[in-house]
């Protein structure tokens, strides 16, 4: 055994050395004249391009059998293209770098891995495995940057992505291509919204089903080694791939890992497939850019963020698209994540952010402290395309939702003040008090958009006019599974034909009346 | 201000063929107008700086014994006076480097070659 393995290396070493090019090329170098908080300077890489990835080449100070030890490659990528010089940031171990150190130009500017091997696999923001299963053995890079397809590769988005969640799905539509933001304070359930929507593709035919790109950006890595876990028990992995670039690692690669996330989306929109990337959160990116940009140098703006963080986000998110069929149909849908401090939606990034994407879901924190899960502002929150991806079944029920909502929370805020209410304002508060009951929902636990449409239709319509408001989630509950279990036809019509039809419409009143007569006590008496 | 634009002034008047002791005077007089004397030791390591940075295009051969310099020269094609550095760790071979260009066609070099092409998994 030991022999054959002897021959194999022998053998191997012969055709390197067989293969090996003896001819003299000339290579573009620098040298290190200064490093320090993970930025050098290189004098010399004359050729050098914006965004090319430039080898530390530690060997040269060393011997041979020094170099031989030494830990792997380690690449810088060049920021700032200048006079005499070029900025780098370095893309791993900076302590690594020493001044006077050789950096080569290796020409390539700088590509991830992308392809299915990457499905079920966490990542860093190049790439490179962290999950501890093993290489990554694909055959395709792309560049990190790329420009995003123009007018004319494109089409109108008009199919929906389901998020699973009723308040979203109904009022907020989603469609596959496209940018809705996501905002609010800390601790409001952003992140939640956004693995909901990818637990809930589940649900979706695998055919037709979004890979899911989760791009986690200065994040606690506690925080995404749960979320990888709430993926892997929901069985979502395997539609998944979570970039991770934690609180803990450098700007560059927290200011990467967003652009590493779209490369790898694009290449599943390439191949005519649907593509959801949740970017978790660009706020944090944002920052880690703010601070490269400081290390590099560049001059400072608004709250110190450089004069390119709008070009930075916009060119980021402008790579989401719905392809034309000629492209092959595919799209790539972003969730960007903003965190707001004390709900100011009219700071810096926020603004920016919400100009460039097609909506946006807002989460207001006096909801969310009220128990109202997901506690979704429905007067702030607006979907741009949305609602021409809505399917007719959903436009059919939450059509008229949204204006009862937003007025319940206006006579909620009179109420406080008002002694006597007139009959019909009574009735309209408690309308208001019951659709917002129905859209409560836990956690973890998307709905089908078919159950969604269902049980809306059911509050809409007076079918739970006679529920007291703290039965609905109760009743919410007990009537998808008396859906699901009595009548798996109609919810799979609903389903197939993504409408409601008279026929459809017919046997759910029927159904309903069925489940008010078996459930008597959770409605009033009167 | 950028002491590297004080530096690079001074070196563009140099060879224009201004005066040393006038270009001095002419940087020390300017900082004081401006209340900024105390840039003056980083313009004139900035202006160190340059001037090493500048011969740096020079060419330098580096070979692993100082006999194989002639052959190394011959080889490379720079002129016979070129600087030669002596690194035994570069095995044999010869290593030219001149602005920002390197030619590496040292024993090293090739043999690391070797080695990390037969390791990759």
């Amino acid at each position: 055994m030991a022999k054959d393995n002897s021959n194999t290396i022998i053998e191997r070493l012969k055709a390197e050395i067989a293969n090996l090019d003896t001819a003299p090329v000339a290579q573009d170098v620098g040298r290190v004249v200064s490093v320090g908080d993970g930025v050098a300077e290189i004098d010399g890489l004359g050729e050098a391009k914006m965004m090319e990835m430039i080898l530390f080449d530690d060997s040269s100070n060393k011997s041979l059998e020094e170099a031989m030890q030494s830990e792997g490659a380690l690449y810088g990528l060049v920021l700032n293209l200048e006079e005499d010089s070029v900025k780098a940031v370095i893309l791993g171990d900076a302590s690594r770098v020493a001044e006077d150190m050789l950096a080569r130009s290796t020409g390539r500017i700088l590509s991830v891995p992308v392809g299915e091997e990457l499905l079920g696999r966490v990542v860093n923001a190049l790439a490179e495995p962290v999950d501890g299963k093993g290489v990554i053995k694909s055959e395709q890079y792309n560049p990190i940057e790329r420009d995003a397809y123009s007018v004319l590769d494109r089409q109108s988005v008009d199919e929906p992505l389901h998020t699973g969640i009723k308040a979203i799905d109904a009022m907020v539509p989603i469609g596959r291509g496209q940018r809705e933001l996501i905002i609010g304070d800390r601790f409001t359930g952003k992140t939640t919204i956004a693995i909901d929507a990818i637990i809930n593709q589940k649900n979706e035919p695998k055919e037709t089903r979004p890979i899911c790109i989760y791009v986690a950006i200065g994040q606690k890595e506690s925080k995404t080694a749960r979320i990888v876990q709430q993926l892997e028990e929901s069985g979502a992995m395997e539609y998944t791939v979570v970039i991770t670039a934690p609180a803990s690692a450098p700007a560059p690669l927290q200011f990467l890992a967003p652009f590493a996330g779209a490369a790898i989306g694009e290449y599943f929109m390439d191949s005519g497939r649907d593509a959801l990337i949740v970017y978790d959160d660009l706020s944090k990116q944002a920052v880690a850019y703010r601070e490269l940009s400081l290390l590099l140098r560049r001059p400072p703006g608004r709250e110190a963020y450089p004069g390119d963080i709008f070009y930075l986000h916009s060119r980021l998110l402008e790579r989401a698209a719905k392809l034309n069929d000629k492209l092959g149909g595919g799209s790539l849908t972003a969730l960007p994540i903003i965190e707001t401090q004390e709900g100011d939606v009219s700071a810096y990034i926020p603004t920016n952010v919400i100009s460039i994407t097609d909506g946006q879901i807002a989460l207001d924190a006096s909801l969310f402290n009220k128990g109202l899960m997901p506690a979704i502002d429905v007067g702030n929150s607006v979907s741009r395309v949305g609602s021409s991806a809505q399917t007719k079944a959903m436009k059919k029920v939450g059509g008229s939702m949204r204006v009862e909502l937003a007025q319940f929370r206006e006579l909620e805020a009179f109420m406080q003040f008002a002694q006597d209410l007139d009959e019909a304002t009574k009735k309209r508060i408690d309308s208001g008090r019951r659709l917002t009951e129905l859209l409560k929902q836990k956690n973890g636990e998307p709905i089908p958009f078919a159950l969604q449409s269902l049980v809306i239709y059911a509050g809409v319509n007076g079918y739970l006019d006679k529920v007291p408001a703290e039965n609905i989630v109760k009743v919410e509950r007990k009537l998808r599974a008396f859906l699901t279990d009595q009548h798996p036809a109609l919810v799979a019509t609903v389903t197939k034909e993504k409408a409601l039809s008279e026929k459809s419409e017919k046997e759910l009143k029927e159904a309903l009346k069925v489940f008010a007569e078996a459930n008597k006590d959770l409605y009033t008496t009167e | 201000m950028n002491p590297n634009a004080y530096a690079k002034a001074m070196l563009s008047l140099s060879k224009e063929g201004h005066n040393t002791d006038g270009i001095v005077k002419g940087l020390i007089n300017s900082l004081k107008a401006r209340g900024a004397l105390a840039l003056l030791p980083n313009v004139l390591r900035a202006y160190t700086n340059l001037i090493a940075r500048k011969s740096s295009d020079k060419p330098v051969v580096a070979v692993a014994r100082s006999a194989d310099a002639k052959e190394a020269i011959e080889q490379s094609g720079v002129p016979s006076d070129t600087e030669v550095v002596v690194d035994e760790r570069l095995i044999g071979g010869y290593r030219l480097e001149q602005g920002g260009k390197l030619i590496d066609n040292t024993f090293k070099a090739k043999l690391l070659q070797i080695y990390r092409n037969a390791t990759k998994a």
